[in-house]
């Protein structure tokens, strides 16, 4: 997988173009709160400075007022009318005020500065008085005039008002100009606001979405398809979609690579599948769609000779046992195939196995959708030996059994045709089906005994046994057969036969075999001897020993194997199940004693069968 | 110390013969030891029954052997086990290494 570097993805340039336009708009957003800010100083600056200038004006029009009304009071207590109103006329003249009045309540006017206005001519002696009456000043904006009207007291008697009229601005020069450009600050203040909030808001939207992604991961979500923003949000929605993508083929690899090194450091025992599947004797190999090796345990490395090291990362191409197992690998992970194939390989190409079967089972493991392959490896050597074994062992006691059978039945027949003219000719075809008779009995113990060391129940059955008549049966049983092939068949038997502890059946089947095989391998014309010997603690020893083909030395602990016989040409036409030898180990091996051989080609072969005293046998017992 | 191999099917029986007391003769065991048990896969057993005694050196082979084959998931099968062998196994805790069997012919039955 090619991820791309951080380094060429995040690069100084995106980063500093990133950067500037994070400044431009951060720029923006400081200049519009400042140019709403100077808008707003400004104006109330304006107003601020209107007001004081508003109340220099009024204090300046009530104290013009105050000084007329003094005067008055003072000319009306004098009760000098004309004085009165020359003092309103000369005000309004000089241009104080623009006009002034005194009236009385109930009276009307009695002087102004309005020549052509009607006034009272007369002062009177009373009027209504009014002690609340107080100065009020009002101000008429739109015609920039200011009524001031202020309380007068006449010879202690209250109720007379003077009205004082002023024309004068209230308002600084230039302040209107001054609040429309604050204004007029303030509203591009406001603009550049909204097309920051605007950015920003374009800007947040990804940000917000992503947000909602890292609460839902927050929660537990791990899929890649449910964190996914949308494209159209922005560059940030675009970086955050890319890094999830590369969430998940970063952690592709960090599995394999776990994987990887579990496998090579042989696992860690925290994790214990690995150490158990290290323990077993079945080789376990893991293989992905691309034909690589990612796990094998050590069974499957002993078995393929492949180091670890090695074996994993390397693709199944790379093993010894491709040509063989590739195809079926290559079938198990291809979906259209079957889930399952096994595969037998004999001798294998490139590894010595000495002649080692390996059994391979290879089975498709489904695993998130990609297809993997199991390969199971099993050391089968010894089980297809033992079946091909068995086979022979079937064929050959098939044959075995026959052969008597044939020759029972043949002088069966010739006996009842003889009737009973012929006695000499009966006898020997009764003689004859007599000893088939106790071969076939042969054969079949055999075929027990090899069932019972089958199932390891072969056992013996100790009693006092005087041997003696042991060895004549198997003088007698064998004479004929000896003398049919020319053999000389001698028996060296000891003058005195002690009593010995030991299973008569089994051991009788033990010296059958040994003779039998004897005369067996020996052409005709030879000579087999059979020499008997007790110890003085009645230990016994039988030698058999014949001058026939004799063993090669290679063969001479194998032919005591079951259903194994000497691989020699010279004995192929040569019948036998093969057990005969390893039976009589067997039973002499559960006396306490053993059979050994001594031999060499075409000089005869001597078996020697030894069964200790006694004592001994009890205590291997 | 002799060491003999034979045959048994496809299972190799290593019979060592004698005491083992001294290194040259755990080295010459692990060393024939190895070479059968690489031959054959680990189908391999060892026949004990003349093995008369073992000491430290002899123990460590033996442990090594069953090791080495502890790689492939199987361990040392011994067969013919005297009691003083079992005695010393047990008393230095190795026992649970090895696979103990009657008889050769017990140990190649395992094998199937």
């Amino acid at each position: 997988m090619n991820i791309p570097k951080a380094s060429s993805r995040f690069n100084l340039r995106q980063y500093f173009v990133r950067g500037e336009s994070l400044v431009a708009t951060t720029g923006m957003a400081f200049i519009a709160i400042l140019a709403f800010a100077v808008g707003g100083v400004v104006w109330v600056s304006a107003q601020t400075i209107d007001d004081s200038v508003i109340a220099q004006a009024e204090e300046q029009v009530r104290q013009t007022s105050t000084l007329i009304a003094t005067q008055a009071e003072a000319r009306l207590n004098d009760r000098d009318l004309s004085s009165v109103r020359r003092l309103l006329i000369d005000a309004a003249a000089s241009g104080l005020v623009e006009e002034s009045e005194i009236t009385v309540p109930d009276l009307g006017v009695i002087a102004t500065s309005n020549t052509s206005q009607d006034f009272i001519r007369e002062l009177p002696e009373s009027w209504q008085s009014a002690d609340d009456v107080q100065q009020s000043l009002i101000h008429n904006p739109g015609s920039n005039q200011t009524i001031i009207y202020e309380p007068l007291t006449v010879n202690g008697q209250s109720g007379m008002t003077l009205k004082v009229v002023v024309r004068q601005s209230m308002q600084v020069i230039g302040a209107d100009s001054i609040r429309a450009s604050s204004v007029g600050i303030g509203s591009v203040g406001l603009v550049l606001m909204l097309l920051v909030y605007r950015r920003f808001r374009n800007r947040l939207g990804a940000l917000a979405a992503i947000g909602e992604s890292l609460k839902v991961a927050a929660e537990g979500e791990r899929r890649t398809e449910c964190l996914l923003v949308g494209e159209n949000l922005g560059i940030e929605a675009e970086i955050w979609n890319t890094l999830l993508s590369e969430r998940d083929e970063l952690e592709q690899i960090t599995t394999d690579h776990e994987i990887s090194e579990a496998v090579v450091s042989g696992g860690d025992e925290s994790i214990g599948l690995p150490a158990a599947c290290n323990t077993l004797t079945q080789g376990v190999v893991l293989v992905g769609s691309d034909l690589q090796v990612i796990y094998a345990n050590g069974a499957a490395c002993v078995f393929l000779r492949v180091e670890r090291e090695t074996f994993v990362d390397s693709t199944v191409e790379q093993i010894a046992v491709a040509e063989q197992v590739l195809p079926a690998v290559q079938s198990v992970l291809d979906e259209q195939g079957p889930t399952r194939q096994v595969v037998e390989l004999g001798d294998v190409k490139d590894i010595d196995t000495q002649g080692a079967v390996l059994r391979l089972v290879i089975t498709r493991v489904q695993s998130e959708d990609i297809p993997r392959a199991m390969i199971f490896i099993e050391d089968v050597t010894q089980q297809r030996l033992a079946d091909d074994s068995q086979n022979a062992f079937i064929a050959q006691a098939t044959h075995e059994l026959r052969t008597p059978l044939t020759t029972i039945r043949l002088y069966t027949e010739e006996a009842i045709e003889s009737g009973s003219e012929d006695g000499e000719i009966r006898e020997k075809a009764l003689n004859v089906i007599n000893s088939e008779t106790r071969r076939l009995e042969r054969i079949v113990g055999d075929m027990l005994c090899v069932a019972e060391i089958e199932a390891g129940s072969l056992s013996i059955h100790r009693d006092s046994l005087r041997t003696e008549q042991l060895f004549t049966e198997l003088e007698q049983d064998y004479q004929a057969q000896a003398n049919d092939k020319s053999i000389e068949l001698v028996f060296d038997l000891p003058p005195k036969f002690p009593t010995i502890n030991a299973d008569r059946d089994r051991l009788g089947q033990a010296f059958h075999n040994l003779v039998g095989n004897a005369i067996k391998y020996t052409p005709s014309g030879g000579k087999v001897e059979v020499r008997v010997a007790f110890a003085d603690n009645d230990a016994l020893t039988v030698e058999v020993q014949d001058n026939g083909i004799g063993i090669d030395e290679s063969q001479q602990e194998r032919i005591f194997d079951r259903f194994c016989r000497a691989d020699d040409r010279r004995i192929a036409k040569v019948t036998g199940s093969g057990l005969g030898l390893a039976l009589a180990r067997q039973i002499a091996r559960l006396h306490g004693g053993d059979v050994t051989v001594e031999s060499g080609i075409d000089q005869g072969s001597t078996f020697t069968l030894t069964i200790p005293g006694t004592q001994e046998a009890a205590k291997a017992a | 110390m002799q060491i003999d191999t034979n045959r048994h099917g496809a299972v190799t029986v290593v019979h060592p013969a004698g005491p083992v007391i001294t290194e040259d003769d755990a080295m010459q065991l692990r060393t024939q030891s190895f070479e059968v048990l690489g031959q054959t896969l680990g189908r391999f057993i060892m026949d004990v029954t003349e093995m008369t005694f073992v000491d430290s050196n002899g123990l460590e082979a033996l442990v090594d052997i069953t090791q080495e084959l502890s790689a492939g998931g199987q361990s040392l099968k011994l067969c013919g086990v005297s009691d003083t062998l079992r005695e010393i196994m047990a008393i230095t805790d190795v026992t649970g290494k090895f696979q103990q069997f009657e008889d050769v012919q017990a140990a190649v039955r395992s094998f199937l």
